[in-house]
């Protein structure tokens, strides 16, 4: 499908599997969790955790079903092929109203933009009036971020443009928990977003000079647990074609 | 509390004829939904036509096999209203004597197990 990049050297973590089983052991068992459209990470990550730690976690699908068997990983997450096999439909309004009743447990959501404080920007970078970039928009984050009980936000370039002291345009916030990238995982605290671990292969240092606002500078650094070899035989079995690669550039 | 046609022991339902406000129902109950159905099937079935499928297991606490669980209202295709029934119980019910003949004298035969989800 054109997914897969240049095979890397064996020892070398692809980020791509390196955050798909990052994002997937976020997700607990019995849980509710929604991805939206344009999500090949979360998709697969929550695949992932269906076959592996979490089977009894309900995915509930952008495209309108509940635990569908897919006869293949669609590049598309709004595909139809995710209502195939579907254990029931659950039709977008139906889960915006759960949205707002507190029934989802967690969400995978994008941003362009993210500050300390865990605000996400989806809609403009600078001025409001003649923007430097008109980002897509939020869709429908600035609903379901505040009324999710995790959001777990992903991207697949972690810099300086990404992670900001303050965004441009706050189009969500609200409920963040945790966010994923390349090279690190953070966790929302109090006082905002804060280094949970490393990824294997990158440094602290990197992650500090990488990210636009300040960082505590923990005493010890934890690293992110690298894919276990069943983690990554299960993600070659779900997606042999790659779909969880197609958020890098090539 | 809703009755459908079919369900699997998940609680992924499939009800069909005229569902009044029955789907909308199951998502306002706040303590979660009980099922009553004439027939709990595998999840390959239900699966085979998610488009029939409005009601997600996630929103079902308890699934109870019980056929006939309806009447005497009805369930469409397997019986229609049981006027005879229905007219018994709309005479009887006009006392608390009357109910509580009513409820002595309802066939309760039908009763399963409740499958715990």
């Amino acid at each position: 499908m054109g997914n897969r990049l240049a095979s890397l050297p064996e020892h070398v973590i692809h980020a791509g599997n390196q955050m798909a089983v990052t994002l997937s052991r976020l997700i607990e068992d019995g849980e509710n969790v929604f991805h939206g459209v344009n999500s090949p990470l979360p998709m697969v990550a929550i695949f992932l955790a269906k076959k592996r730690h979490a089977p009894n976690c309900s995915l509930i699908e952008v495209a309108g079903s509940v635990d569908p068997k897919p006869r293949f990983m669609p590049n598309s997450t709004a595909d139809p092929e995710l209502c195939h096999g579907a254990a029931s439909m659950f039709y977008n309004p139906d889960m915006y109203d759960l949205f707002a009743r507190g029934g989802v447990d967690m969400a995978f959501l994008g941003a362009a933009q993210l500050d300390k404080q865990g605000r996400a920007n989806l809609s403009y970078i600078g001025d409001p009036f003649h923007p430097k970039v008109r980002l897509p928009g939020g869709g429908g984050g600035a609903v379901i971020m505040p009324q999710v009980k995790r959001t777990v936000i992903w991207r697949t370039v972690h810099d300086k443009r990404f992670l900001v002291p303050r965004v441009d345009f706050s189009t969500q916030s609200g409920s963040l928990s945790h966010v994923v990238t390349p090279i690190a995982l953070f966790e929302k605290k109090p006082t905002g977003l804060e280094i949970a671990s490393v990824h294997p292969g990158h440094s602290l240092d990197e992650v500090i000079e990488k990210t636009g606002f300040d960082l505590k500078r923990p005493s010890i650094v934890a690293q992110t647990p690298a894919p276990s070899a069943e983690e990554l035989s299960a993600l070659e079995e779900l997606d042999p074609d790659g779909v969880r690669f197609s958020e890098f550039r090539v | 509390m809703i009755h459908v046609q079919k369900t699997d022991a998940q609680g992924n339902a499939q009800i069909l004829g005229n569902q009044q406000f029955d789907v909308e129902m199951t998502r306002a109950a706040q303590k979660g939904v009980i099922l009553t159905t004439e027939k709990i099937v595998d999840p390959e079935e239900i699966a085979a036509e998610p488009e029939r499928t409005t009601i997600p297991g996630f929103l079902v606490k308890a699934v109870v096999e019980t056929p006939g669980g309806a009447s005497p209202c009805s369930c469409h295709p397997y019986y229609g209203v049981d006027k005879t029934e229905m007219r018994r119980y709309m005479t009887l019910t006009q006392s608390q004597d009357g109910l509580r003949e009513y409820l002595a004298s309802t066939d309760e035969t039908h009763a399963q197990d409740a499958v715990t989800k």
